[in-house]
């Protein structure tokens, strides 16, 4: 071991004790110098703990605390104590209905694809040895460029008079079928637009969960399935999908939480129009909270704290659902 | 279990490299876009291959017609005219930079505690750890908001670097705590007996041990900061504090002003870096991502 006097100056002073290691003491010598030795544990996990109750555990209660108030950020003077009943207004008011139900549609139009495209591009990914790095690099792109920049480059990629997008479009469904406006500019074809860009942007992702899931399927299974004469759909169907059902249950759990807080897409690309069709939850919670005259963070607490239970229930139900079915 | 049949294996081949080619389609378009002039995008299209008209002083003053393909035109003017990129790009590369060192610096020493110390509440707070894990940033985000408004952090990129750390390193410690677990505790006696301090440990066992875990984090970390938008356009106003994702999209509202040709060269400089950093380190990426992705 090297010598370091840099590095003896570390938090602690095993050494100064001059305490035999563990093996060679009798029984109570042992307790006290692993009781001292566990006690630095402290010192380690200190710099984090600072971090997490300062910046996290902090705001999330201040969070919470507010969420049963009426509290402006720029008049505090007018907070007062509502109990529930910023919850009662997030689930009745009428404005907050259509960011819900536009939520809820994303969730329905975006995740089917987005599991179901990454397990087939996954499971062809995995046959392939030859070249896989370059097909690899390729289908990966994208996922390493940051979402806004990707949502601007969809922007111009939907352009309705230079838009490569907008030429495939017209090409696959005719002129007459395609949107004026280009796509973002028509409420029927925007959502679905900003889905398909989510879904360009994201995919590999899954991909990459899929690959890992396929890679812990032992050989060997394939090859008693090779040996009782199974075809290639009949491997995939009673080898593959069975033993990638951990890695399901966690990309549709992981794909479902992701868009029902999308967000940064919809406000790049279209600021929630037209007619408010691609506004979403989490962007109406945004308006409230950063938008409104008076930062209504009370009621925007109350937004934010729902769509966490609403989480939270549907990840409990997945993870019940998937343990009976096992 | 790879496919035999060399029919079947060209057809599965060909068939990504669709895929792959669908992939990088809105890339090299841009990228082909970045070297035409506006009225040739919007007219005569944007591949190299197709020409286009422009208007020339020829050297005798007058006006001439010339047939062009390509041209530098918009590089040119994205120097003078778009204000600010390279101030978003020092912000972003300094954030994810020093938000990654700082995220993995106090993770790592976190997860070692946790996992060689057996001390007084030691699963109590791993466990609360764990928990935060599972709720959406979006509820932390009003809530931080309010605090940097009261430590005057708001609208500063040490407020911003704050939010990054505390957002990245619950999940290093989760992964790196794992890593730690596994090292044999034969290994740590042995140093232990050779009178190491757990300082010593720490760094000339653990570390070097734990380094594929850590370059997982690194890179998790690092893109998760350099991608982040949502913190980023809460908790700055300023150009001076921008980053690079907020920034590409207040370009917008310079559309009405802006040469579609310069927009494509800015879009194109947004990307480019990252893309060219993740095809040279490809590999690395791919298992950060994968180690990321299992344990989240």
């Amino acid at each position: 071991m090297r010598r370091n006097p840099l590095l003896q100056a570390g938090p602690d002073c095993v050494k100064c004790t001059a305490m035999a290691p563990p093996e060679a003491t009798h029984l109570g010598r042992e307790s006290a110098w692993r009781r001292k030795h566990n006690r630095l544990g402290y010192l380690y996990v200190m710099p984090a703990v600072i971090f997490f109750l300062l910046m996290t555990a902090w705001p999330l209660a201040r969070s919470f605390y507010l969420s049963f108030y009426d509290y402006y950020l720029l008049e505090p003077e007018h907070t007062k104590f509502v109990a529930l009943g910023n919850y009662a207004k997030a689930a009745t008011e009428d404005v907050n209905r259509e960011p819900f139900v536009n939520t809820l549609k994303f969730t329905v139009m975006f995740v089917p694809p987005y599991v179901l495209v990454g397990l087939v591009i996954a499971v062809m990914l995995h046959e392939v040895r030859r070249g896989a790095a370059l097909l690899r690099t390729m289908i990966f792109i994208p996922v390493v460029v940051s979402m806004a920049v990707s949502a601007v480059l969809w922007i111009l990629f939907y352009n309705s008079t230079f838009g490569l997008g907008q030429k495939a479009i017209v090409w696959f469904v005719g002129e007459n079928h395609a949107p004026d406006g280009g796509v973002l500019g028509s409420a029927a074809w925007a959502m679905p637009g900003i889905a398909l860009m989510c879904l360009w942007n994201g995919v590999a992702i899954n991909i990459i969960l899929f690959l890992v899931g396929l890679e812990r399927i032992p050989d060997d299974m394939y090859e008693a399935a090779l040996v009782d004469g199974a075809g290639a759909w009949q491997r995939f169907r009673y080898v593959t999908l069975p033993q990638l059902r951990g890695t399901m249950v966690l990309v549709v759990l992981l794909s479902v939480i992701e868009s029902l807080k999308v967000f940064g897409q919809p406000y790049v690309m279209t600021g929630g129009g037209p007619a408010d069709s691609t506004k979403t939850y989490v962007m109406r919670l945004y308006e409230l909270a950063f938008r409104s005259r008076t930062f209504e963070m009370g009621y925007a607490s109350a937004l934010a704290y729902s769509l966490a239970a609403i989480i939270f229930v549907f990840s409990v139900f997945v993870w019940r659902f998937n343990r009976k079915a096992e | 279990m790879a496919v035999r049949n060399p029919i079947s294996r060209t057809v599965l081949w060909l068939s990504l490299l669709g895929v792959g080619i669908l992939s990088i389609l809105p890339f090299v378009w841009v990228i082909a876009a970045s070297f035409k002039d506006e009225k040739a995008i919007r007219k005569d299209g944007v591949w190299p291959w197709q020409s286009y008209q422009v208007q020339r002083t020829a050297p005798s003053g007058e006006s001439v017609g010339v047939t062009e393909h390509v041209t530098l035109s918009n590089y040119r003017q994205v120097a003078t005219k778009v204000t600010g990129l390279s101030t978003y790009y020092v912000n972003t590369v300094y954030l994810a930079v020093a938000g990654t060192f700082l995220s993995l610096l106090v993770g790592t020493l976190a997860a070692y505690g946790f996992a060689r110390f057996r001390f007084r509440g030691n699963m109590l707070l791993y466990g609360l750890f764990l928990f935060t894990i599972m709720i959406p940033g979006e509820v932390t985000l009003i809530g931080r908001f309010e605090l940097m408004v009261r430590l005057h952090l708001l609208d500063t990129i040490t407020g911003l670097l704050a939010a990054y750390v505390a957002g990245n390193l619950l999940l290093v410690i989760f992964i790196m705590r794992n890593v730690f677990e596994s090292i044999p505790q034969d290994l740590l006696d042995a140093a232990m007996i050779d009178g190491a301090s757990s300082w010593q440990v720490f760094w000339e066992v653990m570390i070097p041990m734990g380094r594929n875990g850590l370059a997982a984090c690194g890179i998790l970390t690092f893109l998760s900061i350099w991608n982040e938008f949502f913190f980023a356009l809460t908790f700055t106003f300023r150009a001076e504090t921008r980053t690079l994702p907020v920034g590409i999209t207040m370009l917008r509202s310079q559309w009405g002003v802006m040469d579609v040709g310069v927009l494509f060269a800015t879009v194109l400089l947004s990307f480019l870096p990252i893309v060219i950093v993740f095809i040279l380190l490809q590999r690395y990426f791919v298992r950060g991502l994968s180690a990321g992705a299992l344990k989240a």
